[in-house]
């Protein structure tokens, strides 16, 4: 096995079968951009891979960094206020530094972005034929008419009743899972090898957000398209992910397959995740059980472990280790964590974290 | 679309019969008299009596402006001479009719409204343009320092200044004055010149401070952001989506300019002499010419609300969501 991508969770064992480089390879991805108030490290040695067809979900609170990297793999980030350092790979392309003329050719037609809102996302001003055939128009070059004609079939596609009549009318005139559809239509009408939905189900209400992400696993299953998908719902991560990287402050604390993650997660971040979801078998008047504080601001992220001040075993090692020492991200069966406390498990001696950790930066 | 119409059409024709009554009597609550002007030197009162009658101002206030209404819906007779309607009635100062006057100004005033809106337009608007997109950068401060300037300069000092400079030191400009594109188009062109000069140079910093502005918050729209995932290019992001985004407020700041240099751009055509509606209408309130007055009065407000109008109209036709309304 490449040592290079020890700690990238489950996926690295599908490579090995497949051979070569993984579809969608992000390295050591550090995104740093400064404000008003200071430099904010949005993103800080972020590693996964993703194979073609499988999905991997991202989840974290809000500025966990979870958006920013779906921007800066598509390279939409403001580039004269942002650094991003590291490495990301499409099908061996690397997308840092490359020209924006480059990227441009790539976003809309091998890589492609369906966005949390689409009543913000799609422009209030054109119809929604006319916004799927212009990104059709503008990497095949065909003429007005064959994407017209593709825009409907694309509508259809995606379960939009009488596309024909349909293609002409406007976002607004839409409800919000319909619109959601044409916002997944317009990401796939160049057949994209890959697709960051970034909580492509939050704005959406919870019936017609099964549907949408039945949609997604069924065009996944189509077209073989690699799917991130960006959420802060543990429920929607279960439904469709094959695995997950768990995201606080801008660094990775857990990554694996979903059985893994879901089923033993080792990380008190995720535990404290999972217990927030509400549970139907529970009784009714059980309160909910949310993650205590809130996520730290960027502008200041806690030293050593981001989540100490908030984590409720930290007592359990001496020496206050968790607000000294960042813990490093360490696989154990493709089953990454970035914790002390996993560290100190006597599976995970210190010596297998350095080397682990070294594999981990130097690719 | 017709319904729309016909609401604005009414509520226009409101506005109209609002403007006028108020000006009708915040002419008699002036000190001057205009008979007693019109009656001269060796006036007796039965001379002054009878330029009243003649004038129309013997009859109370309301009664006469019921007059004036009247003679625009169904015309009116002065003493012997019957005009038409729509009748406005007749200058107190030289007997001329009022129609006839403002259509025979109107092509100037026009001259001069048209072409400086298409310079404000296309400079105010690029310069916003190119202050957006390079936004803290050198072309953005150096347009918006120019705005600042511009914004700050009066038509009457820069006007001035400009002509002294261009047309009687360096003479690169023909002098300003209005000729008939008929007779001329070249002479037309030539003698406009400055007053669109002017006249842009002033209206540009507005129209560049608002794009500028608009085109900002309409680069950090999420479908903005959207359409260059989806791999277009600047054409595309900036001007096909973003722009469309942000010229609503330009639109309809442009449209109220636009109404008011059809209605008579005052200043500029008195500072370059330009026989337009705006020098009628400062012309006609210093000599009392009450009906002269009434004329301008009505013209520059029929060109504010049909402006008002057009702009509506114009929403629906750029914002879809407005159509629905």
């Amino acid at each position: 096995m490449n040592p290079a991508t020890v700690n990238t969770g489950p996926s690295t064992d599908d490579r090995a079968a497949g051979g070569g480089a993984p579809f969608l390879d992000v390295r050591d991805l550090s995104v740093r951009f400064s404000t008003e108030d200071g430099p904010v490290q949005a993103v800080d040695g972020l590693s996964f891979s993703l194979e073609r067809g499988r999905t991997l979900g991202i989840v974290g609170e809000s500025g966990s960094g979870k958006s920013v990297t779906s921007l800066a793999v598509l390279g939409l980030h403001d580039r004269a206020r942002t650094r991003v350092g590291g490495s990301i790979r499409l099908d061996g392309v690397e997308l840092v530094g490359a020209d924006e003329a480059r990227l441009r050719g790539l976003r809309g037609s091998r890589m492609a972005m369906v966005f949390q809102d689409a009543l913000t996302a799609l422009s209030p001003y054109y119809s929604v034929g006319d916004q799927i055939a212009e990104t059709y128009r503008r990497h095949t070059r065909c003429s007005r008419r064959a994407a017209g004609e593709r825009a409907v079939q694309m509508l259809a596609l995606v379960g939009i009743p009488s596309p024909q009549t349909r293609a002409k009318d406007y976002p607004h005139q839409f409800s919000g899972g319909m619109r959601q559809r044409v916002m997944i239509a317009m990401a796939l009408c160049c057949d994209p090898d890959l697709l960051i939905a970034d909580e492509p189900t939050t704005a959406l209400d919870v019936t017609v957000q099964a549907q949408i992400l039945e949609l997604l696993a069924e065009v996944q299953q189509q077209f073989h398209t690699s799917i991130v998908l960006i959420t802060h719902d543990l429920g929607v991560i279960a439904g469709i992910a094959d695995d997950v990287l768990v995201m606080y402050a801008g660094r990775s604390v857990e990554h694996g397959s979903v059985t893994q993650v879901l089923a033993e997660p080792r990380h008190p971040y995720t535990r404290g995740l999972l217990e927030s979801v509400p549970r139907l078998d529970s009784a009714v008047d059980v309160p909910l059980k949310p993650v205590p504080g809130s996520p730290p601001s960027l502008l200041a992220v806690p030293g050593g472990c981001a989540f100490h001040p908030r984590c409720q075993s930290r007592a359990q090692l001496p020496d206050d280790l968790c607000g000294r020492l960042r813990p490093e991200l360490v696989a154990e069966g493709g089953h990454a964590v970035a914790c002390h406390l996993s560290a100190a498990d006597p599976l995970a001696t210190p010596e297998s974290n350095d080397t682990r950790r070294n594999q981990g930066t130097t690719p | 679309m017709l319904r729309f119409l016909i609401r604005r059409t009414v509520s226009a024709a409101l506005i109209l019969l609002v403007v006028s009554a108020v000006t009708y009597l915040l002419f008699f609550a002036l000190p001057s008299d205009p008979a007693v002007l019109a009656c001269g030197k060796q006036c007796t009162p039965q001379l002054l009596a009878t330029i009243r009658h003649n004038m129309g101002v013997d009859a109370p206030v309301p009664v006469q402006y019921w007059r004036f209404l009247v003679g625009i819906f169904a015309g009116r007779t002065f003493g012997t001479a019957s005009c038409p309607a729509p009748c406005l009635g007749y200058s107190f100062v030289n007997g001329q009719p009022v129609l006839q006057t403002l259509l025979n100004r109107f092509p100037a005033t026009a001259s001069v409204a048209l072409g400086a809106a298409v310079l404000v337009l296309a400079f105010g608007v690029g310069a916003g343009m190119i202050a957006a997109l390079r936004r803290g950068k050198a072309p953005d401060k150096v347009a918006m320092g120019f705005a600042l300037v511009g914004a700050s300069m009066q038509i009457y000092f820069f006007g001035i200044v400009v002509r002294y400079i261009l047309v009687d030191q360096l003479a690169w400009l023909p002098l300003p004055g209005y000729t008939s594109p008929g007779a001329s188009l070249t002479g037309w062109a030539g003698g406009m010149l400055l007053p669109w000069i002017t006249l842009a140079v002033v209206n540009v910093a507005t129209y560049a401070r608002f794009t500028r502005s608009s085109m900002l918050e309409s680069l950090g729209e999420e479908y903005v952001r959207a359409v260059r995932a989806k791999g277009l290019g600047p054409w595309g992001v900036y001007v096909k989506h973003a722009w469309r985004g942000a010229m609503t407020p330009v639109v309809t700041m442009f449209g109220i300019d636009l109404g008011l240099f059809l209605g008579g751009a005052l200043i500029t055509e008195t500072t370059f002499n330009i026989p337009g509606i705006g020098k009628l209408a400062v012309d006609s309130v210093a000599d009392s010419d009450l009906p002269m007055m009434m004329g301008t009065v009505l013209a520059a407000s029929t060109a504010m609300v049909l402006a008002n109008i057009a702009v509506d109209a114009c929403y629906a036709v750029i914002d879809p969501r407005v159509r629905a309304l």
